[in-house]
């Protein structure tokens, strides 16, 4: 294999050039790498470079919540394959063990050396990393907002109270009712995300209000494991899950009229629900947006070899708020490309030897009991963008077995992931 | 998982762990890569095993080296290792039997 030197030289050339322009080396101090965000890809970062500096660098994460909760799994919650409890994750090991300096604040912007907190205090920083997560278009709806989304219409896509939230809507409706899942346009957090949820929803329908019905709004054509859902729906809840997809919306966003929980396309199709789930469009989360890293997009783009912004030097962003060429916008990648960054952070801060950058993702999703399905691939630093190499996805029919073995892969990757991130 | 794991456990003889730390042409494979390596490893790799995840803690360079080239040729089938296997050329794996070499307990 010849990649090693060549593309190690690239990434030395990529981080280098910041690296000698700023002293961060030659000065006295230990220099300082801020996190912005401590969900997935921020906590990995943080984690990854103090383990791998051993106090060669001074790491600050800055997260604006004392717990994590996970949003994968939280749709196993609805299905009552997991308690919610067991979503939360705390930041001990992160301070006690790798000796990470945790703050829990409000980051409100980066850039020119510093992070300025919502007090107005700052951190300074020789380098910093940006993983916010998504936030919500909700300026593209009518009839929508954050406010409305934690009251009457949970999204339910960022975990935490509004899971709590639509779980309750769920167990309190009358067996017969109608759960919409409203479905956001790509590109979004877990392309798989929604099909999951709308199978555990009626998964835990099927036990306890078997006449109800699982109604999904799609925006798109096509979606995520397509076939593999269908068939899982059509075997485990016949009759139970419909999707309608492609053009519902007349080609524009629908409108939400929250009060009735009713959804209305813009050619005034109306879809009247018991519980609505409305997942709305998404963009990089606020910070990354305000400090100038999307520019006029979404999302942050940034070098496919060291995850650093391609208009922000010197801070990094990964995870869902970045333009992740190929990869979805899972915490398997997010995860996955938190290693890079890390290596890329530790060559241009410590001048330590960096390795070519790898990428996977793969994420499995519970569809019934002791039934699991799974997509992955595989993914290099391409010509401007992470590019995917090969994947694999399940087959339709397989046997028991196989769904059961899935299944349990999934459990042991959320007990490894979050051991990866938070042990 | 455990018929696969028998036969594999018979394979495994057919490599020894001096063996499994080279490159085809013979030269040492390098720790430090194996080790950034086997960062992605524990992305579902806990240091206990779960009921589907097997544990690789502190797994013998000659057995690793056996069970990759299973999942390559499908001997084992599981879609998400055989991902990971097909991800590793000969220096990666050479790597990371280096790397485990250097974890023997
Ligand atoms: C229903 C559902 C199911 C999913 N299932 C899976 C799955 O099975 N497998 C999988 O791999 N992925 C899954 N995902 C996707 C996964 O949750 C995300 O892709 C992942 O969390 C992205 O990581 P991140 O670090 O980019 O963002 P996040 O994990 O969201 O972390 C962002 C963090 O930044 C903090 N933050 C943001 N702004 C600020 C600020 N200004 N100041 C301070 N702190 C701030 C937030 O509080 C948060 O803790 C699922 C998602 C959903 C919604
Ligand atoms: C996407 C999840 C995932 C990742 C990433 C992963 N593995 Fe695995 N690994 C598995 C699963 C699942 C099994 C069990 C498969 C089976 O049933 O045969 C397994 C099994 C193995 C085995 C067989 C163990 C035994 O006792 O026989 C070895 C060896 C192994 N993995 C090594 C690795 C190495 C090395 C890496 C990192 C380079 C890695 N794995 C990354 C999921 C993963």
């Amino acid at each position: 294999m010849e990649f090693s030197r060549r593309q190690t030289m690239q990434i030395a050339a990529a981080v280098g050039a910041a690296a000698l322009s700023a002293p961060n080396i030659a000065r006295a101090a230990t220099p300082k790498l801020v996190v912005v965000g401590g969900g997935t890809g921020g906590a990995s970062v943080a984690k990854y470079v103090a383990a791998a500096a051993k106090g060669a660098v001074d790491v600050t994460l800055v997260e604006r919540n004392p717990l994590y909760m996970t949003c994968y799994f939280s749709n196993l919650y609805l299905g009552d394959h997991w308690d919610f409890d067991r979503l939360a994750h705390n930041y001990e090991a992160m301070k006690a063990v790798h000796g990470v300096n945790v703050v829990h604040a409000h980051a409100q912007s980066v850039g020119d050396g510093a992070v300025t907190l919502s007090d107005g205090s700052t951190l300074a920083y020789d380098r910093a990393v940006v993983a916010p997560g998504i936030d919500f278009k909700y300026e593209l709806y009518e009839g929508f907002d954050e406010e409305i989304a934690s009251t009457l219409v949970p999204h339910a896509y960022k975990s935490g109270n509004q899971l709590l939230l639509l779980k309750q809507q769920i167990m309190g409706m009358e067996d017969g009712g109608t759960v919409v899942i409203a479905t956001p346009p790509n590109p979004y957090r877990c392309p798989p995300g929604p099909y999951e949820r709308a199978s555990m929803i009626a998964g835990w329908l099927s036990k306890h209000k078997p006449a109800s019905k699982v109604l999904i709004l799609d925006p798109k054509s096509k979606h995520s494991k397509q076939g593999l859902f269908t068939e899982a729906w059509n075997r485990l809840y016949p009759g139970m899950v419909e999707w309608v997809g492609g053009d519902f919306t007349g080609g524009a966003l629908p409108v939400v009229d929250a009060k009735n929980r009713t959804v209305i396309t813009a050619d005034d199709e109306e879809f009247e629900a018991d519980v609505l789930n409305f997942i709305p469009a998404q963009k990089a989360g606020q910070i990354a947006i305000d400090s100038g890293l999307t520019g006029d997009g979404d999302w942050a783009s940034v070098d496919p070899m060291t995850l650093e912004s391609t208009l922000v030097p010197g801070v990094h962003v990964l995870g869902d708020a970045c333009a992740n060429g190929d990869m979805p916008k899972s915490g398997f990648s997010a995860n996955s490309q938190a290693k890079v960054c890390a290596q890329a952070v530790m060559a241009a801060m410590t001048g330590k030897k960096a390795f070519p950058p790898r990428f996977r993702n793969t994420c499995w999703s519970l569809v019934g009991d002791d039934y699991g399905i799974k997509v992955g691939a595989n993914y290099k630093a391409g010509d401007g963008k992470i590019e995917k190499t090969d994947g694999f996805i399940s087959q339709t029919n397989e046997d028991d077995a196989t769904h059961a073995a899935t299944a349990a892969e999934g459990f042991g990757w959320y007990e490894a992931m979050t051991s990866d991130i938070f042990g | 998982m455990l018929v696969a794991l028998m036969a594999s456990a018979c394979f495994a003889e057919d490599i020894t762990d001096a063996e499994a730390v080279l490159r085809a042409d013979g030269t040492p494979g390098d720790p430090e890569y194996g080790a950034y390596l086997a960062q992605e490893c524990a992305a579902c790799h806990l240091a206990e095993s779960t009921s589907a995840v097997p544990s690789i803690a502190g797994i013998e360079p000659g057995y690793f080296r056996m069970a990759m080239a299973e999942y390559g040729s499908r001997i084992r089938e599981n879609a998400a290792m055989e991902n990971v296997a097909r991800s590793l050329g000969d220096e990666e794996l050479a790597a990371l039997a280096a790397y485990f070499a250097t974890n023997q307990h």
